[in-house]
């Protein structure tokens, strides 16, 4: 057991020849590939915490984007709303005019037909009653209803106020002014002279008498002088008749709408 | 000596062949083969080397090994562990393996000769200087020999040689004492007990290589870190 120098000596270079390979082909190559590879990994740890961040970046603007897109459809969800219930108020209000109109027109109509057939109806009742009391009159005495429908005029006159009989005195000093007597049927001389005669007593006036037939005085007598009118006639009562036949048609229609 | 071979004793005194001083030992060989294994073993493996995440278990296996040789090294101070990582972890493999191979039957461990603990101990005792001196220049490692006084440079040198002896005579001894222990059981229990022994034996041989390798990474860490400390 001693030391043998040149075994010593050549272990000593064997050894550093061995440190030498092994640093060149064992930790220099293996060292590298685990830094070349710590690198890659951190690199793609970077890289996929880069992609992390700029993915929950992505979400975070995706969930803004996405709010404001849930705002906005609220609110033209609203508007929407609000118009629609604007446009039905309008349409209902413009539905409700046309019905109004509708009814104001129908109303209207309805008067016109109302007053046309009341029209119509006193001419015809008139006509009827005309006819019928002129037939009675007729088959009583013919001289008789004239000489009454006479008397009854004469009476009128007769019976006349100052009041109504003041607008004829203002006549009374015109000059070329004719008396007009207008009558159904045609006078007798002898109604004529009681006419003159009671024309010219009551309301003291003595211009000459023009006397005319007019078949459209159903069943009187009237007296025209300067524009002023009196007569007794037929017309009266039937007027008389056909406001009553008016009263009891309106206590029957509605009452117009106020629109 | 019918129960041991004089390869026993010592593999320096199988000669091979000779040329006056120059012979070649069984030493030789067998660390021959080692170095072989280890840098042929290493080239196989890492000529195909590879930074992706799919490696090869050979590969994977020498990542491992190295990755804890630096780590070994990093705990025991050095920031920076690749200037000393070829030549501890060249101590560390070259004698590992040397131990291992004793489960081979004819092999004899060069570890176990003198002249093989004492080369790898010299290679030890010049690296601590010249890493101290690489590290630190020849004024600031050699100021390290008058600490705390001048009284005290023969004493660390001194302790240079004596830790570089201790180095070498613990890996021999262990080693060396371990074939003789073997050859003396098989003689007395020839059957199982040898067996575990060797067991033990491969146990031993990784502890003293772990345990060489450490203290003259401790001896390389002493002589380079003290300048930093008094830096800091």
């Amino acid at each position: 057991m001693h030391i043998d120098w040149f075994i010593l000596f050549a272990q000593i270079v064997n050894f550093l020849i061995l440190v030498f390979l092994l640093k060149h082909f064992l930790f220099g190559r293996i060292i590298q590939a685990m830094d070349r590879r710590e690198e890659e990994i951190k690199s793609r740890w970077d890289e996929s915490e880069r992609m992390r961040h700029e993915a929950q970046q992505t979400a975070h603007e995706c969930d803004l984007r996405s709010q404001s897109l849930s705002d906005q459809a609220q609110e033209m969800l609203n508007k929407a709303r609000k118009a629609a219930e604007e446009e039905k108020e309008l349409l209902i209000s413009k539905a409700r005019n046309e019905v109004d109109q509708a009814q104001h027109r129908w109303y209207q109509t309805l008067l016109m037909e109302r007053k046309t057939f009341l029209e119509s109806l006193r001419r015809r009742s008139g006509l009827y009653v005309y006819e019928t009391v002129r037939k009675v009159l007729t088959d009583l005495a013919d001289s008789e209803l004239e000489d009454r429908i006479v008397q009854s005029f004469l009476n009128r006159i007769s019976s006349l106020d100052d009041d109504t009989l003041r607008p004829f005195h203002q006549t009374r000093k015109a000059k070329g002014v004719t008396i007009v007597i207008r009558s159904a049927f045609t006078l007798s001389p002898e109604h004529k002279d009681r006419i003159g005669k009671t024309v010219q007593e009551h309301m003291k006036v003595s211009f000459p008498i023009r006397y005319e037939v007019s078949p459209q005085i159903i069943s009187g007598i009237e007296l025209m002088l300067g524009g002023h009118k009196l007569s007794w006639s037929i017309d009266d009562y039937l007027e008389d008749l056909e406001e009553k036949f008016s009263q009891t048609l309106k206590e029957e229609l509605p009452s117009p709408p106020l629109s | 000596m019918e129960i041991m071979s004089l390869s026993q004793i010592s593999p320096d005194e199988v000669i091979l062949w000779q040329w006056g001083f120059v012979k070649l030992t069984i030493t030789l060989v067998y660390t021959w083969l080692v170095m072989l294994i280890l840098v042929g073993g290493s080239w196989l493996v890492t000529r195909h080397v590879t930074s992706d995440v799919n490696i090869t278990r050979w590969q994977n296996l020498l990542e491992v090994v190295v990755g804890t040789i630096r780590n070994q090294i990093r705990d025991i101070g050095q920031d920076d562990p690749e200037p000393y990582i070829a030549f501890i972890g060249g101590l560390f493999l070259f004698i590992a393996l040397s131990n291992v191979l004793i489960i081979i039957p004819g092999y004899i461990a060069p570890t176990s000769s003198l002249n093989t603990t004492a080369a790898l101990a010299i290679s030890v005792f010049f690296a601590v200087p010249l890493y101290g001196i690489t590290r630190r220049g020849i004024k600031g490692y050699l100021s390290e020999y008058f600490q705390p006084t001048v009284l005290f440079f023969p004493f660390h040198v001194l302790g240079e040689f004596t830790r570089t002896l201790a180095l070498a005579i613990r890996l021999f001894g262990n080693i060396m004492s371990h074939d003789k222990i073997i050859a003396i059981l098989l003689v007395v229990t020839p059957l199982f007990f040898p067996i575990i022994m060797f067991a033990l034996g491969l146990l031993i041989g990784l502890v003293q290589a772990y345990i060489f390798s450490i203290l003259a990474m401790v001896y390389i860490a002493s002589a380079t870190q003290v300048h930093e400390e008094k830096g800091s």
